[in-house]
């Protein structure tokens, strides 16, 4: 068998260029047409050509069957960028005013791609199937759901499920590192908003308004008891309320008060514990208040878990490649959320992080207009996905 | 008779004051750039022999300022109106109606000049008798106080000395929500203070994902707003009146991301000038406490827009027996307290003042709508009796201080 490692490491350069056309070509949401082309090009280069595209919009998927009998395994990368203005100054920054890939998706297609460049190479030694999935739509918790409901889960059916991010999600981590973690690793994460509804009028007269203001300030309160006297405090959980907008001028009482948040949560009886007593408290505050609350829930991803079986095998296919001193478990789970927790709802499997971090001074977070990555470590994704489809039935 | 002559007077200037309501109504100007008003005030003025013009304040050209018997020894009382419009489009469909879009007279004070015209003529034309001096106070910017973060014109006015040399000062209101003709004052409080404020309290922003690494200045204003419900509830006397609004309230720009600093306006209404000057106090006191506890801190930026309005008990039985006496015993009532400020407390708190409303309203006509309101408009036979009331109070003031003899009674 081929040494994975230095093959991957050969074709870190490649990578980097994917990275770099699909970095400078950033496209948003469900709507990936660029991307899609550009992916499904680049697999057909590889001799990869059972491939479905258009699969929930734009997403692709590709098959690589292996020459022994085997499980199938699905590998999945995402595709979208922000709608962020880019300010890095490189090279090949985004040629789209107001879009930029500012999460390490344009890394999560080339580092995919380099995987299947490997697979397809190694066809002789994989048992099986894998299942390339390109999908768009991942920061509006879209993607995963369009690709399922068009079928990127049949056909054939999958056994398991891998995939990575990268950047700087998890501290304490650095370049050329791999995080692991066994059971939850990132929130669920709904939304919630809370129109106020009172009765407007002059600020001087209080007596003839009812005001959504004071409202919206005694909700706010009231939801920080959910979290701390209701939830339990071994469910870790986390109630933001990002936005309240209300009024126009210091003299005039408004007839309406918006509210906006976030509920993240790690486990399905505290995330809807969580989201009808926020429900229950805006409309039962607004009533006492002599107001009326309208609360609309939107239910983003649910909360991404881990395989245990699936995450230990994936812990050894990676020590092979950077050694057991650069492997390191995370120790607690972000709140943040990710859209890939939709596959492991239906298909166990295990979402690990690759630690990409640029040089001292030029860190930023994700989402950030300046943010960027350390090219170097991209084969290290490559390898371990390949090494991973290659060892672990 | 005096009272009997003015009243004939005011009468046969009926058309001549509604004349000039109409003009002014017809060209209507902001806070501070009432220029053209002014300009046709000053001839006016002129032309009926006033003298000691001053024309302009604040370094501006609104406003003008003139007496009659500059020179004289005796006793001495002012007179004012407020001259500007508001940035409203007029829907009145009347021939006089706005000449500028989206400006309007919609507070009555075009009735206030015309009204104090009238009167300044009729006391011109018997100056002589007069043992006074009067001064007119034409003042720009009223509404600016409290609407445009304009300056209040009457704080100015009195700053370059309008009120120098000056005993007493009355003023009127026209009122819509009075019928025609009905006169309301009361002695002592009569119009609120006006404070409007603004807190900002600061925090450290992040994701919302991540509250541990971030300080959420929306949970110190939001429990700021709710602890301010406290002054009225739990601080101050209940006997006395006072309004905390918060009118706006701005937090954030995404349900997921915790903001660096948050914005909370809002107003202050009392009758009470010591409650208007601990206000600023209260308030900041609540936003240090409640941001010290949170982690966070406040800046309060307070601005005292508006004093109440506090008519002078004497000056105000005098009035009312003028006002009996002019418009008969049963249409002058006791106003009631009322909830919106008006700039003419800045005079009353340095000289004795007395303020009250004369009735426009009248629902046969359409003038009935709120002030304000872009249908908002004087009925004008209330002009008259305007014109009338302030020309006998100047005289009933120089009469009942018995200075001289020179009125012939």
């Amino acid at each position: 068998m081929v040494d994975i490692k230095e093959r991957a490491k050969a074709l870190n350069g490649e990578i980097v260029r994917w990275r770099r056309q699909v970095h400078q070509n950033p496209e948003l949401g469900l709507h990936t047409p660029m991307t899609e082309t550009f992916v499904v090009e680049r697999l057909r280069e590889m001799g990869i050509d059972e491939i479905r595209s258009g699969v929930g919009g734009h997403g692709v998927a590709a098959l690589v069957r292996g020459k022994k009998p085997g499980k199938v395994l699905g590998m999945r990368a995402d595709m979208d960028a922000l709608p962020v203005k880019e300010e890095t100054g490189l090279p090949f920054a985004s040629t789209v005013e107001g879009r930029m890939h500012a999460c390490g998706h344009d890394a999560h297609v080339a580092i995919l791609l380099g995987t299947a460049r490997i697979l397809a190479e190694n066809r002789n030694d994989l048992a099986g199937t894998v299942k390339l999935i390109f999908q768009p739509s991942e920061e509006d918790s879209e993607g995963a759901l369009a690709m399922i409901r068009d079928g990127v889960l049949e056909d054939p059916p999958l056994d398991a499920i891998i995939g990575l991010h990268t950047g700087n999600l998890w501290g304490g981590l650095r370049s050329g590192m791999v995080g692991y973690r066994h059971g939850a690793l990132m929130a669920a994460a709904d939304w919630f908003t809370v129109t106020f509804e009172g009765k407007g009028g002059h600020g001087a007269t209080p007596h003839l308004t009812v005001d959504p203001i004071a409202m919206a300030c005694q909700a706010f309160s009231a939801i920080q008891n959910v979290v701390s006297r209701e939830k339990s405090p071994l469910a870790p959980a986390v109630v933001t309320v990002g936005r309240i907008e209300g009024g126009s001028a210091p003299n005039i009482i408004g007839s309406t008060c918006t509210m906006e948040g976030t509920i993240r949560s790690l486990d399905p009886e505290t995330r809807s514990m969580l989201a009808e007593r926020i429900k229950a408290v805006c409309e039962g505050v607004a009533l006492g208040m002599r107001g009326r609350a309208d609360v609309r829930l939107t239910l983003g991803a649910p909360a991404l878990i881990n395989d245990q079986g699936i995450t230990e095998k994936l812990r050894e296919a990676a020590a092979d490649i950077v050694g057991e001193g650069s492997i390191a478990a995370i120790a607690e789970p972000t709140m943040g959320g990710e859209d890939m927790a939709f596959f492991l709802e239906k298909v166990p499997g295990s979402f690990f992080f690759l630690p990409s971090i640029p040089a001292e001074g030029t860190v930023y977070p994700h989402h950030h207009s300046k943010f960027d990555l350390d090219e170097t470590v991209f084969w290290i994704g490559s390898a371990v996905m390949a090494n991973f489809a290659l060892t672990w039935q | 008779m005096v009272g009997g002559r003015i009243k004939v007077l005011a009468e046969s200037m009926r058309d001549e004051v509604t004349g000039l309501r109409h003009h002014f109504h017809r060209h209507p100007e902001t806070a501070w750039g009432e220029v053209g008003t002014s300009d046709k005030i000053e001839a006016l003025l002129r032309e009926w022999g006033f003298e000691n013009i001053r024309r302009g304040f604040r370094g501006t050209r609104s406003g003008v300022v003139a007496d009659l018997n500059a020179g004289g020894e005796g006793p001495s009382i002012a007179l004012r109106a407020d001259m500007d419009a508001l940035a409203i489009k007029e829907e009145n469909p009347v021939p006089y109606a706005s000449a500028h879009e989206g400006v309007m007279h919609a507070c009555g004070h075009d009735a206030h000049m015309a009204i104090l015209l009238g009167a300044g003529k009729i006391l011109a034309s018997m100056r002589e008798e007069l043992p006074g001096r009067v001064r007119l106070i034409f003042q720009p910017s009223e509404e600016g106080g409290s609407t445009s973060g304009n300056y209040p014109g009457a704080e100015h006015l009195v700053r370059e000395g309008v009120l120098e040399g000056i005993d007493a000062i009355a003023g009127l209101h026209v009122w819509s929500p009075l019928e025609t003709g009905l006169v309301a004052v009361r002695p002592g409080p009569m119009m609120s203070a006006c404070d409007s404020w603004t807190a900002k309290i600061h925090g450290k922003g992040g994701h919302g994902a991540m509250p541990q690494d971030a300080i959420d200045p929306t949970l110190a204003a939001t429990t700021f707003v709710n602890l301010l419900q406290t002054i009225v509830s739990r601080e101050v006397n209940p006997k006395e009146i006072v309004v905390v609004s918060v009118g706006k309230f701005i937090a954030g720009s995404a349900f997921n991301i915790i903001p660096d600093s948050v914005e909370v306006t809002g107003t202050v209404r009392t009758f009470d000038p010591v409650i208007q000057a601990n206000m600023p106090g209260m308030i900041g006191r609540i936003a240090d406490g409640v941001c010290s506890a949170l982690r966070c801190r406040a800046e309060l930026d307070y601005t005292r827009f508006t004093p109440p309005t506090i008519n002078d008990e004497e000056l105000t039985s005098r009035f009312i027996e003028t006002a009996k006496r002019t418009v008969g015993e049963d249409r002058v009532q006791a106003s009631p307290l009322i909830m919106v400020s008006e700039d003419f407390s800045y005079y009353q708190e340095k000289i004795p003042g007395v303020f009250f409303l004369l009735g426009c309203g009248n629902p046969l006509k359409g003038t009935d709508n709120p002030h304000h309101s872009p249908r908002f408009n004087v009925d004008d036979d209330a002009l008259p009796t305007g014109v009338e009331l302030l020309a006998a109070f100047v005289a009933d003031y120089f009469g009942a201080r018995g200075d001289t003899g020179a009125l012939k009674r």
